[in-house]
């Protein structure tokens, strides 16, 4: 007599699950819970099988209780369909979302790279490329460029006694800072695109503002003040050349270049996320200026 | 507190439900499974099928029980039947005992 498929089907899957018993134990076990289904169809001639086979449970925790009362480890309970389905879309998007990431990685390698002799600094394997020679254009992907309409401005404002600090911004720029013989700011710039410079002092503070320009190439002259020279920016190159004063400078990418005063000393505390640091030997004289840089991106180097 | 009360008879149910089990086989000499469930829950301990079962094959395994398919006498399908072993029977005979004090026990408490 033909089995029933729905038991056939129950009975497989408890075969299946068994498979941690030997196969004629297995096949034992299987033929008394047909003989339980079969009796239960004979006393209940009313109950469905599907009935019966729910009232014996799901095959797999059947055979968990098998495999527990002999002390063997049960086997991980079955997956719906739509479980399976929905883990197939999961790690089958993580995989692409990996080889994404991977290819990412390699085109955009190396990360950063600094090249002296050409006084360039690439970022994303060259997506973002800062180069000293062409400082009012910004090259982005040789997609964008920034450069048309330079203009050039030139001038000095004497610093108000008691200014604290001289504050110097910029978003994409060259900036050679030198020290001033006067007590005076003298700025030369070449600017291009964006707005112009704004200057102003504002209580002890001077601020020489360039980040609303596209791209900024100056030579600064800065006087010592009892304060501090801060400068930020965001892309570029930074010349400071024997800094007189506290100075506080960051710059997300880019490279600063420091020429120290041989006859001053100085305390530094200099940080790259990524990129390359000269060594700076730094002095424990509580006198000696303090000098912080911190680079996003790029290089501090030292000049003796 | 009727999580609480479940609970402990499900614990207390595992303590006697073999010695139920061997006690009905002992009594009826032999039985197959289907009819040790039917008598069981005529003495009020239901039993899921997908858990005697098991019990069986595991009492059968360590001696307690010893089992036979039979189809003779009995129309249809083969069924297997259960009887005690002799270490079954003494065990059966030890856990009697051991139940009997733990009644004396109770007694005396209350």
């Amino acid at each position: 007599m033909p089995i029933d498929p729905q038991l056939e089907n129950y009975l497989s899957r408890l075969d299946r699950a068994l498979g941690q018993i030997a196969v004629s134990e297995r096949s034992d076990i299987i033929t008394e819970i047909k003989s339980h289904v079969l009796s239960a169809q004979e006393k209940n001639p009313a109950e469905t099988l599907g009935q019966i086979l729910a009232s014996l449970g799901e095959p797999e925790t059947v055979a968990n209780r098998y495999l527990m009362e002999r002390g063997l480890k049960p086997a991980p309970a079955p997956k719906t369909p739509m479980v399976k389905w929905l883990t197939i879309g999961f790690l089958g998007t993580l995989t692409l979302g990996v080889t994404l990431i991977l290819v990412l990685i390699f085109k955009f390698t190396p990360l950063i790279s600094v090249d002296e002799e050409k006084g360039r600094v690439q970022l994303l394997g060259g997506l973002i490329d800062v180069n000293e020679k062409m400082m009012s254009n910004m090259k982005i992907d040789g997609e964008v460029r920034f450069g048309d309409g330079s203009r050039h401005i030139e001038g000095e404002q004497k610093l108000r006694p008691g200014t604290k600090e001289i504050n110097v911004r910029f978003t994409n720029g060259k900036l050679d800072v030198k020290p001033s013989r006067s007590d005076s700011v003298h700025w030369d710039c070449k600017l291009s695109g964006g707005d112009d410079a704004k200057i102003e002092s504002k209580g002890s503070q001077f601020i020489l503002d360039l980040s609303s320009n596209l791209g900024a190439k100056c030579d600064l002259l800065v006087p010592k003040i009892q304060g501090k020279l801060v400068i930020s920016g965001i892309n570029g190159k930074l010349e400071l050349d024997r800094p007189q004063n506290a100075t506080n400078v960051s710059l997300s990418n880019g490279k600063i270049n420091v020429r120290p005063d041989r006859s001053l000393e100085y305390r530094y505390d200099n940080h790259v996320r990524v990129g390359k640091i000269d060594s700076f030997p730094s002095s424990s004289n509580p006198r000696a200026l303090p000098i912080a840089i911190q680079v996003g991106n790029g290089k501090i180097s030292l000049e003796n | 507190m009727a999580g609480l009360i479940e609970n402990w008879k499900t614990q207390i149910r595992k303590g006697y439900l073999e010695l139920c089990i061997l006690l009905l086989i002992q009594a009826h000499k032999r039985l197959y499974g289907f009819d040790l469930l039917e008598k069981l829950e005529a003495v009020d301990l239901p039993l899921k099928e997908g858990t005697l079962y098991p019990l069986l094959n595991r009492m059968t395994l360590d001696g307690t029980l010893s089992a036979a398919w039979e189809t003779k006498q009995l129309k249809g399908h083969p069924r297997k039947f259960y009887s005690l072993t002799k270490s079954g029977e003494k065990l059966l005979d030890e856990m009697r005992e051991e139940f009997e004090k733990m009644l004396k026990t109770f007694k005396s408490v209350q």
